[in-house]
């Protein structure tokens, strides 16, 4: 329905893409002390990607105006209004990844014991970002009021790990 | 080597609540807060007067649920570009005028207020839609009742009986021009209750005089080739056939052709005793109540509306934000608004209606 003239995908306005990062700087920096033992690190940060948020919301009429019962509706359905595709940028994104490398030659070649933590400081990086509600009590009304609020919903957090490697 | 057990489980353990600790947390918004927008809601038709519904829109992070209708906005009409005057304040965000627009005019609003920002939005009022033929068709569907003996539910020997309609439309649609369409129907039912008194078992008597009801509601039905994928984890699979109350319709596929629409509608019959009968001793069975109809009639109107574009893109968008499989991964759907600086919708449909008394 929406390739097609006048029916074009965010109504045939210009939309930032997805993965529109205007920033994304790495940081690496790499150390051998011996030939038995390495360190490496790197820094990522770039800014966040962009999401889809209704930013507001409003009230259409019931169609068609009237219920089951002939009355004229009184009440209205909710809807999402969604100024355009991709309008809101996410936090940024920035990590910490650390390596340390155990080499040592053996009869037949060379093993490597590696000791890695990726996102090292475990920063909650933007997954995804959408709102939700909480409902919380009110001792003053004796009733549970709504609080709306915006979550971020992350994935890998800090994430140890350890290798073993042989070369010949 | 205590020592070191206590550092073992001490970095365990923080292994473990850095892994399972929730991937989730509040944020704050950083964004812009967006100022509210005049939301307009009104269809407009030549068999009546111009209404629309004014409200604001409401930011998503706002704990007030309540709607803020827009009871002082100055709306003035144009007509074909000619003034034509203002709306007039009714109530609950409702405004109306006296002005009864024509086929092909086209109705433009202008409307400021003093608290929001001001909107505009035009519509042309889209010509009669062309029924080629009207067809019918009736047959009587029968179901065994079953009830619930305590245990199962058993087979009673007595049967329900339904009437199915089947309408079939055809279009005769005008070339080179894009049309749209909504399908609605429409149940009228007519019931008389002649004077009665009923004696009460513990004494008295009520008495009811002659009365005549009459109610209109719309009917959900299911229009053929209309089938939507599930909403279902296997949506993209699963077919359903769902019933609405109304359907709206691009000529894309038919242009300047005749297209015909097929719908089968269940009711009951209004024949009094014809709902419910025992097939062996071929008595009816009517639930009798103190208070039962003497006669009663059904009328079927089929209202095949010629839309305007702007209402076919509203309808199509709201239903396919309706029907999106939500997941974290799913795109939204934006809504569509012809709306200049506000949202909502200024759409015009005009009415071709069939009426079909029902047997």
């Amino acid at each position: 329905m929406f390739n097609r003239p006048g029916q074009e995908l965010n109504f045939g306005e210009v939309f930032p893409a997805k993965y529109d990062r205007r920033h994304d700087v790495s940081i690496v920096v790499s150390h051998k002390f011996s030939d038995r033992f390495d360190i490496a690190g790197t820094w990522v940060f770039a800014t966040g990607n962009t999401g889809t948020l209704a930013l507001q919301s409003f009230i259409a009429l019931q169609e068609p105006e009237y219920n089951r019962y002939g009355q004229i509706v009184s009440t209205y359905e909710n809807l999402d209004y969604i100024s355009g595709r991709n309008n809101y940028r996410f936090n940024s994104y920035h990590r910490l990844d650390l390596g340390m490398n155990f080499h040592k030659k053996k009869k037949y070649g060379t093993r490597t014991w590696n000791i890695s933590v990726y996102n090292a400081y475990s920063n909650n990086n933007p997954f995804l970002v959408m709102p939700t509600e909480d409902y919380d009590w009110n001792p003053a009304t004796n009733m549970y009021e709504v609080r709306k609020k915006l979550i971020q919903v992350s994935i890998f957090p800090i994430i140890p790990s350890i290798s073993y490697s042989y070369k010949w | 080597m205590q020592i070191n057990k206590i550092y073992h489980k001490i970095f365990a353990s923080a292994m473990l609540i850095l892994l399972m600790a929730s991937c989730e947390k509040e944020i704050k918004f950083n964004g812009d807060i967006v100022q509210p927008m005049m939301v307009v809601n009104g269809l407009i038709t030549p068999d009546s007067t111009i209404r629309i519904h004014l409200s604001k829109s409401r930011f998503f992070l706002s704990n007030n649920e309540k709607t803020e209708d827009i009871p002082n906005a100055a709306i003035d009409i144009y007509i074909n570009g000619q003034a034509k005057g203002k709306m007039q304040y009714k109530e609950s965000g409702i405004y109306t005028s006296s002005i009864r627009p024509s086929i092909n005019d086209t109705v433009k609003l202008v409307i400021a207020d003093t608290d929001i920002q001001g909107v505009q939005s035009e519509v042309v009022i889209p010509r009669q839609s062309i029924l080629q033929s009207v067809d019918t068709a009736t047959q009587t569907i029968r179901n065994e009742i079953y009830e619930f003996d305590g245990y199962n539910m058993v087979p009673t020997g007595r049967y329900s009986y339904m009437k199915e309609l089947t309408v079939k439309l055809t279009i005769k649609d005008p070339p080179a021009i894009e049309n749209f369409y909504r399908l609605n129907i429409k149940m009228r039912t007519q019931m008389h209750y002649p004077d009665t008194t009923y004696t009460w078992e513990g004494g008295g008597e009520t008495h009811y005089a002659d009365t005549t009801v009459v109610w209109e509601e719309y009917e959900y039905f299911y229009l053929e080739g209309t089938e939507t994928p599930n909403e279902s984890l296997l949506g993209f699979i699963d077919i359903i056939n769902s019933s609405a109350y109304s359907y709206t319709i691009t000529d894309e596929f038919f242009d300047g052709k005749d297209k015909t629409l097929k719908f089968k509608f269940l009711y009951t019959s209004p024949k009094i005793g014809d709902s419910t009968g025992s097939e062996e001793d071929g008595e009816n069975y009517y639930p009798t109540t103190f208070r039962t109809p003497d006669s009663q009639s059904k009328q079927l109107t089929v209202n095949l509306q010629s839309i305007s574009k702007e209402m076919y893109l509203y309808f199509k968008t709201k239903e396919n934000a309706d029907n999106v499989f939500d997941t974290f991964f799913t795109e939204p759907v934006q809504i569509y608004s012809n709306i200049k600086n506000g949202m909502g919708v200024l759409g015009a449909y005009t009415n071709k209606e069939i009426k079909i008394e029902l047997p």
